[in-house]
């Protein structure tokens, strides 16, 4: 990926009206991740709806950092149940209507 | 015709509730509602729309003044503003309605404020307070046959009046989200545009049923070719296919056809397995023939 790609994290930050401190929080919690060049700190484009998305549980609800990182694991337990659930439609359905 | 919304009902509060009571109340409900807490959930993310709604009126000082005054009088809120307008202009006061202005644009998927809102405060893109760096993630859906997804089919979508020419691999599931970068909103302050997701709706347009890559099919199969064993042919989705059905086959066994499935997601030349569920039928209308038959194998078993 090109540096010119990276979305600089200061310009993120400032965009969004959070701090950085909010999201080097949210990489220490495995949530987000920046790339560091030469001292700077980037944003990879694919991350940003994802980022994005914590940013909002954050300033639209006031949600703290521990909240969001439970959030976070919940969503991906829902996700997973949801795949299983689609699975496991799909077995059922094969016994309808035989 | 566009209803009366009592968003103070909405938001379940007083109508002489702070800012503070406002702002707790939108929260917690939000909590509840916000889509990004209930994804792919339609009836959560209409009521987090009135919930938002509900809250950029009561929240505002000048939109609240204005939803207050009018109220379930809210269609002759012009007039009224117009008469007060003379009225002032009689008495030299020279302080006309402020705080009332159409955006005039059309926002596409951002439109979601009710007809209500609209009209008594102007077309509004949904707010949070912050402007947004990426642009915004568009979302469609697609419907098509099964039969149309076993193969690699290129079509056109018009996707906000703009053609867009995808290549939809074989072997989608229903279901299934395909994201195209790049394809959504336009970014704001010269970010990257949003993303295009398309979800497939696929229709079972065949006797089949699909689970993965598999195919499932039951079919009956004569009392006498289960007994002796001879040959079936079957329909399989790419042509007719001869089986061998082996002597003495049980009701509900199961055949697996290799490579006779469903075309695998962007694996060319794989396709998954196709597996037969025989179903025995016994003759019915026996003659008397038939009967005596039946008859004297049930007695050669007794010996």
């Amino acid at each position: 990926m090109e540096k010119a790609d990276l979305i600089p994290a200061e310009d993120f930050c400032s965009h969004h009206s959070v701090s950085y401190t909010f999201v080097s929080g949210l990489c220490d919690a495995g949530l987000a991740e920046v790339v560091t060049i030469e001292e700077v700190q980037y944003i990879h484009p694919d991350c940003v709806a994802d980022l994005e998305k914590l940013v909002r549980l954050h300033a639209d609800l006031d949600i703290n950092m521990e909240g969001i990182e439970a959030i976070a694991h919940l969503l991906q337990q829902v996700s997973d149940l949801r795949v299983q659930l689609k699975n496991m439609t799909q077995q059922l359905d094969m016994y309808k209507n035989t | 015709m566009t209803g009366f919304i009592d968003y103070y009902k909405v938001l379940g509060v007083d109508k002489n509730a702070t800012e503070e009571e406002i702002k707790k109340a939108f929260r917690k409900l939000a909590r509840k509602y916000h889509p990004d807490l209930n994804p792919d959930n339609e009836e959560a993310k209409k009521k987090f729309q009135q919930i938002n709604e509900a809250n950029e009126v009561l929240s505002d000082p000048e939109k609240r003044k204005k939803y207050d005054q009018y109220g379930e009088h809210w269609q002759h809120a012009e007039q009224y503003e117009e008469a007060r307008r003379q009225q002032q202009q009689q008495r030299t006061s020279g302080q006309g309605f402020e705080g009332y202005t159409y955006s005039g644009s059309d926002f596409g998927e951002g439109a979601y404020f009710s007809d209500f809102f609209e009209q008594m405060f102007g077309r509004k893109r949904q707010s949070r307070g912050n402007v947004r760096y990426r642009g915004e993630d568009y979302r469609a859906s697609l419907q098509m046959n099964l039969t149309d997804a076993m193969a690699t089919r290129k079509q056109v979508l018009n996707v906000n009046g703009k053609n867009i020419r995808i290549t939809i691999p074989a072997g989608v599931e229903d279901g299934q989200v395909i994201k195209l970068k790049g394809y959504g909103g336009e970014g704001i302050n010269g970010g990257p545009k949003g993303d295009l997701y398309i979800t497939f709706v696929i229709n079972n347009n065949t006797p089949f049923k699909r689970v993965g890559d598999d195919l499932h099919v039951t079919l009956d199969l004569p009392l006498y070719t289960a007994v002796l064993g001879g040959d079936e042919v079957i329909e399989t989705l790419d042509g007719k296919v001869k089986l061998k059905v082996a002597p003495e086959t049980q009701n509900g066994a199961q055949v697996r056809l290799k490579g006779k499935g469903f075309p695998k997601y962007k694996k060319e030349g794989a396709f998954g397995d196709l597996y037969v569920t025989w179903n025995i039928k016994i003759p019915g209308q026996l003659t008397e023939e038939e009967k005596e038959l039946f008859r004297q194998l049930a007695e050669i078993k007794k010996r």
